[in-house]
């Protein structure tokens, strides 16, 4: 392999991991903040790439205007079905298991609806890029890959932002350390955890877009993505923001890299290899072996 | 009376902070040892590296002859160091009488054949535990919410069946972390009869705790950890009257009404 | 997550019992087709009871089971494919195989919660992959053909009542071993472990090895029905064993109940045959089966399972006034 070839899939490897961070890191947030598993944010990450696309068709607007017009979509769509679903089962207190299982039924919900409206077949995302690489010295790098790069790390600058200086922020942070003490200080816990499903959602219909430009966009284009961003997370530290962040990207390269120099087939199959070996090591993933080094 | 347990130069760190610092005691047969001192003081550590919850960093621990700092915890459980937590361990779900069973897992060998095949010396056996299960909570003086979830029983009742599901396993050693926490007056003089009982009956026991009634009622030797470090060891009275042990409670703001209630 | 009672209400009895009847006369009235589905979902029933051994008594999260069912479905389909051995033995064989393929992953064991979710999902994606890219051997995505209808002995179980009875019988020992080894001291155990696993530690219990135990016998009963169902579809493909099949078990369970195995079996009916039901919405049914699935999970019981126990408490209590248990409950607070 030579240099250039490294660093192409170094970029391809990090487009796609910088992807699998953004859903993981909503995952990660909905679990610190209520403890939900989410299985239904694989298809938030559905409905931010058909959001897109049908903001392209409406108006034809140029790739970044698309990435926040998915992102908002998936957002607001994220925050109705948490007052509409999840709000409702956790007024009634409802078990734990129950939300999740919830989840997974709406994960089901979604997909079918998708595919009443959009149909089945996968839906190719309009050319929104230059197709000539970016020439770097003697490195070569699809412009597109550099879009996915750069507007998901911005998304991931957007968040610490948005958690550590807004109001908003802060009262999602401090529902997810501890929701009573929180309530106590006059936080509103519906509008703090509708806001963590609604950055849920950004986080995810962004990470739908960029997926979609890469590949398409179809009814259940989300499911194996958002299973994978689990992983991710899990490989983190489940509810970590930083290691959901890491693992998302770790688990990128992993799958890039084996892909190329193992196996096409297998390459998803590597990945869980190393996530096992991993989580033998580090039974708490990233964020708990940093806890541990403290 | 020979030592049942000894322990040499035990010590547990977490990252830079030690918890217990080369710790050396030695306790007979028999004996009801008392160790008291300050919260964290690594009193519940040093029990934990005792019981096998924790790993010490370095140090030995001899049970019954035996180095056991490597054994795992159940296995140590079935040598006969039995314990209760300082923030009750309960099965909660269950009833009160299947926790004491569970305590008496070790006086059954029922596995998964046993289960499968239906044998009839699994009943018998099954049997057997619970009748002994049942004795057990006669003893502590639960038998009468034999039934109820562990769950909902109060604090002090909760306590009670922690004890008599550590005895169920009948241990040689028994660890018990701040029983008297929580309990009232009434309650804590029917814990140290109780602790006392169990003694009498041939159990060596290691208590930690700061209610000092119970304490100077039921131990015959005192041990005073302070930063993890044995500060002091001997007779209750030896001990009250030791500079340095008077002076590590007294050293700490806030506990001085503590003490004046101990006394 | 309850723990199991080992004394029996009589409305349980009278459930059992009805559904035993239900359940043995079922062929009398069922045509072909539609045999053939409630078979399918007595054979899932049984992957159910599996799972329900490992996350309502063990408090173990698998999501490895789609993974031992197919190991468990190739063993006995090639087995009865390639050698042409009689079922009998195939499926003994599936059944090890799926247990010795479990002993591979008990050093995860010791992983908490999610955390062997997630490591028992990776087991099920790669297994999958696996049969998908293995060619040679399992005929990748052009899937297994010709896998012989169930027989024992001299009989060809060519009639699909007679296929259904012995999924039936294999059913009710599946049963029958849950329940032997959720009451006594094995499944005491086992839930001491579910509920707070130091205490059980210091009990005595050897936590790996009670865990490890319970995880091998719900792969090896998995495995179990991994091989019925390969003989009753007599067609396998490795998309039935995708991560999607680890979590419609899992829904099963939860639907049904968590910590009951009558509910494992009633909830992997359910799942299995409410969609059938709801044929007549066409491509609207999994959207009613996903908000009938919220609406039981928004009533906030533990499944069916949880359901029915709390309408026979509320039929029960307007029955009988029980003075002993006001008292009981007293002598509790
Ligand atoms: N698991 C742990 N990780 C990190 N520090 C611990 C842990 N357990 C105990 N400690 C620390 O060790 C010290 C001794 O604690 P402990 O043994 O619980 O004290 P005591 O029981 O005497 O109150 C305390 O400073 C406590 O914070
Ligand atoms: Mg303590």
């Amino acid at each position: 392999m030579t240099i250039a070839e490294m660093v192409e899939l170094l970029v391809g490897g990090l487009a796609i991991g910088c992807i699998y961070s953004l859903i993981a890191l909503g995952l990660s947030i909905i679990i610190r903040a209520t403890g939900v598993l989410n299985f239904a944010q694989g298809e938030v990450v559905m409905l931010g790439a058909m959001f897109g696309l049908a903001t392209y068709r409406l108006v034809p607007l140029p790739f970044p205007a698309l990435f926040v017009a998915g992102a908002l979509f998936a957002g607001v769509m994220a925050v109705i079905i948490e007052l509409l679903i999840y709000r409702t089962l956790r007024v009634r207190r409802v078990p734990m298991v129950n939300i999740v299982i919830s989840t997974i039924a709406m994960s089901i919900l979604l997909q079918n609806g998708a595919q009443l409206v959009w149909g089945s077949e996968p839906i190719a995302y309009p050319r929104l890029f230059a197709l000539e690489g970016l020439q770097l010295g003697p490195v070569r790098v699809a412009p597109q890959l550099v879009w996915i790069v750069v507007l998901a790390l911005g998304m991931m600058l957007a968040l610490q932002l948005f958690l550590r200086f807004t109001r908003a922020g802060l009262s999602v942070q401090a529902v997810a350390q501890d929701p009573e003490a929180a309530q106590l200080m006059g936080i509103n816990l519906t509008r703090a955890v509708a806001s963590t499903y609604g950055i849920a959602g950004i986080l995810g219909g962004a990470a739908g877009v960029l997926l979609g430009s890469m590949f398409y966009a179809s009814f259940n284009m989300g499911f194996l993505p958002g299973i994978k961003a689990f992983v991710a997370a899990t490989l983190g530290g489940l509810g970590s923001i930083g290691g959901a962040m890491l693992g998302g990207i770790v688990f990128g390269l992993i799958e890039t890299f084996t892909a190329t120099s193992i196996s096409t087939a297998y390459k998803d199959a590597v990945g869980m290899v190393l996530l096992i070996v991993i989580l033998l090591v580090l039974p708490q993933g990233f964020a708990g072996a940093m806890r541990r080094g403290r | 009376m020979s030592a049942l347990l000894q322990i040499s130069g035990l010590a547990k760190r977490f990252g830079g902070l030690v918890a217990t610092d080369n710790i050396s005691m030695t306790v007979a047969h028999g004996q009801v040892r008392g160790v008291i001192g300050p919260n964290g003081a690594g009193k519940t550590t040093l029990l934990s590296l005792i019981g096998g919850t924790m790993q010490p960093s370095e140090g030995s621990i001899v049970f019954d002859g035996l180095e056991v700092s490597a054994s795992p915890t159940h296995r140590r459980a079935a040598m006969g160091i039995g314990r209760t937590f300082q923030n009750i361990k309960l099965f909660d779900s269950m009833s009160v009488l299947r926790n004491v069973m569970v305590g008496s897992h070790l006086r059954g060998r029922a596995g998964i054949w046993g289960a499968m095949l239906c044998l009839p010396s699994a009943a018998a056996e099954e049997r057997r535990l619970r009748d002994e299960a049942l004795a057990a909570l006669q003893t502590v003086g639960l038998l009468a919410l034999a039934e109820v979830e562990a769950g909902s029983l109060s604090y002090g009742q909760k306590r009670l069946l922690e004890i008599a599901r550590a005895m169920a396993s009948t241990p040689q050693l028994l660890l018990l972390d701040e029983p008297a926490a929580g309990l009232n007056p009434t309650e804590a003089v029917a814990l140290t009869q109780l602790i006392k009982r169990i003694s009498e009956s041939g159990v060596t026991i290691i208590l930690v705790e700061h209610h000092m009634d119970v304490i100077m009622s039921t131990c015959s030797q005192i041990s005073v950890l302070n930063y993890g470090k044995l500060l002091a060891e001997g007779s209750p009275s030896e001990v009250q009257n030791n500079e340095q042990v008077v002076e590590a409670y007294l050293g700490r703001p806030g506990l001085e009404e503590r003490l004046a209630a101990y006394a | 997550m309850s723990e199991p009672v080992a004394r029996v209400s009589p409305f349980a009895i009278a459930a059992l019992l009805a559904g035993l009847l239900a359940l043995l006369t079922l062929p009398l009235f069922l045509g072909k087709y539609h045999l053939h589905i409630v078979s399918s979902a007595m054979i899932f029933s049984i992957a159910a009871v599996a799972l329900q051994l490992l996350l309502g008594f063990t408090g173990l999260l698998s999501l490895g089971q789609a993974a031992f069912l197919g190991v468990g479905a190739y063993t006995s389909g090639l087995l009865a494919t390639g050698l042409k051995l009689p079922f009998e033995l195939t499926i003994v064989a599936a059944g090890l195989l799926s247990g010795l393929s479990s002993l591979i992953l008990v050093p995860i064991l010791r992983l908490k919660g999610t955390y062997l979710g997630v490591a028992t999902l990776g087991f099920t994606i790669i297994v999958h992959l696996v049969i998908l890219n293995e060619e040679w051997l399992t005929h990748g995505s052009l899937g297994l053909m010709g896998i012989p209808r169930p027989s024992i002995g001299p009989w060809l179980l060519r009639s699909p009542a007679a296929a259904y009875y012995l999924y039936l019988s294999i059913l009710g020992a599946a049963c029958f071993v849950a329940y032997r080894l959720v009451i006594g001291r094995f499944g005491r155990a086992l839930s001491a472990i579910m509920l707070n696993e130091d205490a059980a530690q210091a009990s005595g219990i050897n936590v790996t090895l009670y865990k490890a135990q319970a995880f091998v016998v719900s792969a090896v009963i998995t495995g179990i029905a991994g091989a019925l169902y390969a003989h009753h579809t007599q067609y396998l493909n490795p998309n039935d064993f995708s991560l999607w099949r680890s979590i419609e078990i899992l829904l099963m369970v939860s639907v049904g109940g968590i910590g009951s195995i009558g509910g494992a079996v009633i909830g992997a009916f359910v799942v299995m045959l409410l969609p059938e039901a709801l044929r007549f919405a066409a491509e609207y049914r999994m959207l009613i089966f996903a908000l009938l699935l919220i609406v039981l999970m928004g009533l906030g019981q533990n499944g069916i399972a949880g359901l029915c126990v709390s309408a026979a408490r509320a039929v029960s209590r307007r029955a009988s006034f029980d003075p002993g248990r006001l008292e009981r409950r007293e002598l509790a607070e």
